[in-house]
């Protein structure tokens, strides 16, 4: 799967020049019509309605729903949630890809794959089998709630099926890019005394630093806006256990649409920066990977 | 310092890259490892540097009077320039080489300005001195090649080694650096080991060459010595041209192309077909018979652009040869297309018919 | 017995990289999953499959695998126009379109519901117009279609563009130069080539159907035989305290999920076959 690994149009420079390889130009604009409309209906014109319809009763109805207590306290809870995520899924995203692409064993593969998972799973499922984990009926929820933890339809269980489901995407960012970056300055590193950790910072962390974040950005998207794994195993319990997104859900089917997409338009700001920082880590990643390709 | 490796075998899964190879460098000795691709001379560099670990049962790896076999690379003090170059392509030209003094402990670290004295040092050595700022993408191949021996000198390394270290750069380039890096070696002495699959840079460059084939050592000597007497068939064909006869010893004589050639320290040889070996400019070419030993052939062409005649001729027995002669001499005897010509051979090589 | 293989002895930190991979994998992602087979294995026979042949099932599954062929289909489509006009062409706002293709990707899924739900809706801004026409599509199969494929367009795309980067000029100037029409080209040269990468798209939009879940609920309508998706009907049952009926609908999509994902190992070997190193 490579999904997020997108061509940046700079790099690619295809010459349609030649006139045998291009089409004619009746045919070049009737497609590229066909395009923008596509991308217009599919994509852009839910981008604009999200915004015009969290402002259509006006900005302070708008800041009436970003203010209400329970918003900030999604908000608020949202934030806990991706600040435990994110940096656990950074440092295994980092720790796996230095064992897979810097040594050579058995299994390789299919480790890969087992890394991959938690993308082809549903996330409905992703939330339920923290239920069947963590819950009364569950595997290990007798013995939780005779010491009083309480993991499903509460905050902890929240968090794990987030790590669940942003699980692969620091690493699956880092593999193929240290894997074209090979061993041989690590090699040189450690040949002029440098230590293991040395080695890691000064210059397999530097080389990788653009993937890295780029991983992370994308990890920290989806760990905030997760809706169908958080859903099942959240309980709903306003104040307490909605994350953003669950209270859009909530703020939606009480018919309260413009506050409902006001707060849906912090999550499409996210996105868009999101968006925003992904492009311009591409290029940059690529512009890393090119200048690894170009050896003299 | 000298290196010895004693009885080094690697096996990479089922492919053997080393089979139980010797060898030891005299402290300030330039050798050179030749064969082809797959001989196994990067691994056995890899070895020397810690960088492969050889299979177990092999022998020591001694650094003057130490077996270094069991210690990290990072303990051996061994310069290393990789093939391509592997810079720190985040670092700077300076950076670069200063990285192997900044990464040693606090207690052994040059200070500061100590560092930049001897990275600007190192940088002038290898006239780089202008580029000290720049980044190894902005330089071209000879400069990122002279960046990495830079670094690897910087700590002072006790042997300095050498894969392919001319290999990723085009031919102008490349007889440049070799010239300045056999300067660069007699000025700074160090104990060197490069591997090379160009005979020229080999046989140019180094004290002693080591010519290696298929995991094993076929010959180690001079330059002089690995060309003029090849110990094997395979080093014979390996270092230059040579044309081919198939033949027999008989009697002290080695019978080839209709010649029954003198042939003393092959006496001792018993009966049996062998390979026979002359390079073209061990001919001698006449147009007459003139009493010596000699066989007939016929000028199939005559290439005449350089200071050497090359001519293409078919043996009066059916082998096709090259052979190379001064081209002065080739106008005089009026050598053209369709002639007719008597060789001599100077100097034969003679190597028992493989079984295969 | 050593688990490994290793060849690059200088680098430090195998076995700890390994071990702290393997370890974190089994708990976060392998152990929970366990426990869903543990809970299917204690599970009556008879009752799981009372469960995943329940009538109202049997339709989820028809809805979900319908929807999601039928949104894969229409991106295969256009993922695949879009794709080509993205590497080859220049247009102004170009870039701006490419950066956006990721946003069904980045948006969270319950922000994508709610306004695909509001503008295809009878009174949405596009929903009129189908509404008009006499076309419902919001709270109809369509409108989940529609969902779909708006979440499945990145795959397609994503996928389909470097491999039409990758194409060699000169082997489309080969077929010129032999006599081919531009369209005998692409029908014959171009096609061909970029086939694997998109039914690789196309499978991996499918399967990110089957699975999807909040940017359907709110358009689907959840009509129980008529609109509902298979990963709705877990959340109903185990709002039901059904345990068991959770269990056995998520064990059919983990195995269909399997399934895909096995497709597209396959697809991505299988598109490495012509590579010339």
């Amino acid at each position: 799967m490579l999904i997020g690994g997108g061509v940046p149009s700079a790099l690619t420079g295809f010459s349609a020049s030649s006139a045998v390889t291009a089409e004619r130009p009746v045919v070049r604009w009737a497609l590229i019509g066909v395009a923008i409309v596509f991308l217009g209906l599919f994509l852009v014109i839910p981008l604009i309605a999200v915004f015009l319809q969290a402002f259509e009763k006006g900005i302070a109805a708008y800041f009436r729903a970003l203010l209400d207590p329970d918003t900030q306290s999604a908000v608020r809870l949202t934030l806990l949630v991706a600040a435990v995520a994110v940096p656990l899924n950074t440092v295994f995203g980092v720790v796996a890809a230095w064992a897979i692409t810097k040594f050579e064993f058995a299994g390789k593969n299919a480790l890969i794959t087992l890394i991959d998972l938690p993308f082809s799973i549903s996330p409905v499922v992703a939330g339920l089998v923290f239920v069947f984990l963590f819950g009364r009926q569950g595997w290990l929820g007798p013995w939780l709630e005779a010491h009083g933890v309480r993991v499903i339809f509460a905050v902890p269980g929240m968090v794990l099926a987030t790590v669940f489901v942003t699980f692969p995407f620091v690493a699956r960012e880092l593999i193929p890019l240290m894997k074209a970056q090979g061993t041989e300055e690590e090699e040189a590193a450690r040949l002029l005394g440098a230590s293991g950790w040395q080695t890691f910072w000064r210059v397999t962390l530097p080389n990788i630093k653009w993937g890295l974040l780029y991983g992370i950005v994308l990890c920290n998207g989806r760990a905030m806006g997760e809706f169908g794994a958080v859903s099942v195993v959240s309980g709903h319990v306003r104040g307490q256990t909605n994350t953003i997104p669950l209270h859009v859900e909530i703020l939606y089917n009480e018919y309260n649409v413009a506050a409902a997409f006001a707060v849906a338009s912090l999550l499409a700001t996210l996105a868009l920066a999101t968006l925003a920082l992904k492009s311009l880590l591409e290029w940059k990643v690529a512009r890393q990977l090119a200048e690894t390709d170009a050896k003299p | 310092m000298s290196i010895v490796v004693e009885n080094i075998s690697k096996t990479f899964g089922q492919f053997v890259a080393l089979r139980n190879v010797s060898l030891s460098v005299a402290r300030g000795e330039l050798i050179a490892l030749l064969g082809p691709s797959g001989s196994g001379k990067t691994t056995l560099l890899r070895i020397m540097a810690g960088l492969e670990k050889p299979d177990p049962g092999s022998g020591p790896i001694r650094f003057e009077d130490e077996d270094v076999a069991s210690r990290n690379p990072q303990v051996r003090h061994v310069g290393f320039v990789f093939q391509h170059y592997a810079l720190f392509r985040h670092m700077t030209v300076a950076e670069n080489v200063a990285f192997g003094l900044r990464v040693r402990p606090r207690r052994l670290r040059p200070s500061r300005s100590e560092i930049r004295q001897r990275v600007q040092k190192l940088l002038k050595l290898v006239q780089l001195d202008a580029f000290a700022n720049r980044y190894p993408s902005q330089l071209s191949g000879g400069q990122r090649q002279r960046v990495a021996l830079a670094r690897a000198l910087a700590i002072e390394p006790k042997v300095l080694l050498l894969d392919e270290p001319f290999g990723a750069l085009d031919a102008k380039v490349r007889m440049e650096l070799r010239q300045w890096l056999r300067r660069l070696h007699d000025e700074i002495h160090v104990t060197s080991v490069f591997v090379t699959h160009d005979q020229d840079e080999a046989l140019e460059l180094a004290d002693r060459v080591v010519v290696m084939n298929q995991g094993r050592i076929e010959q180690i000597g001079t330059p002089d010595e690995v060309f003029h007497s090849p110990a094997t068939e395979f080093v014979t064909t390996f270092l230059g041209q040579v044309n081919l006869f198939h033949g027999r010893v008989e009697n002290g004589k080695v019978h080839f192309a209709t010649l029954a050639w003198d042939s003393p320290e092959h006496a001792a040889m018993p009966s049996q077909p062998v390979r026979v070996f002359v390079r073209p400019h061990d001919f001698h070419v006449a147009s007459h018979r003139n009493g010596a030993p000699a066989f007939r052939a016929t000028v199939r062409r005559v290439h005449s652009a350089g200071p050497n005649a090359r001519l293409e001729l078919v043996a009066e027995s059916g082998e096709s040869l090259w052979v190379e002669m001064p081209l002065d001499v080739c106008r005089a005897r009026n050598i053209v297309q369709g002639s007719p010509v008597f060789l001599t051979p100077r100097d034969v090589k003679v190597f028992a018919e493989s079984p295969h | 017995m050593r688990l490994a293989l290793k060849r690059h002895g200088v680098l430090p930190g195998f076995g700890l990289t390994l071990g702290l991979t393997l370890s974190y994998l089994s708990v976060v992602v392998l152990l929970p999953l366990t426990a869903l087979l543990l809970k299917a294995a204690r599970a009556d026979l008879g009752q799981l499959w009372g469960a995943v042949s329940d009538p109202r099932v049997v339709a989820s599954y028809r809805l979900s695998f319908g929807a999601s062929l039928a949104g894969a289909l229409v991106n295969a489509v256009f993922g695949l126009v879009v794709a080509w006009v993205l590497v080859r062409y220049t247009f102004p706002g170009k870039r701006l379109l490419d950066a956006l293709v990721d946003l069904p990707f980045a948006m969270p899924t319950a922000v994508s519901g709610i306004t695909l739900t509001t503008l295809y809706a009878p009174n949405g801004w596009i929903g009129k117009w189908f509404a008009n026409a006499g076309i419902p599509v919001a709270y109809t199969p369509l409108g989940v279609t529609v969902a779909l494929i708006f979440t499945g367009l990145p795959f397609v795309v994503r996928t389909v563009q470097p491999a039409i980067a990758d194409l060699e000029a000169e082997v489309e100037e080969a077929a010129a130069s032999l006599g081919a029409s531009r369209w005998q080209t692409f029908w014959r040269v171009i096609l061909p080539s970029i086939l694997p990468a998109l039914l690789t798209g196309f499978a991996l939009a499918f399967a990110r159907g089957l699975g999807e879940y909040g940017s359907v609920v709110f358009i689907s309508g959840n009509m129980p035989m008529k609109t509902e998706i298979a990963p709705l009907l877990i959340v109903t049952k185990l709002e039901q305290y059904d345990m068991v009926g959770a269990c056995a609908i998520a064990l059919v999509m983990l195995g269909v999920s399997f399934l895909f994902l096995l497709a597209i190992n396959g697809l991505q070997w299988w598109s490495r076959r012509y590579a010339m190193s």
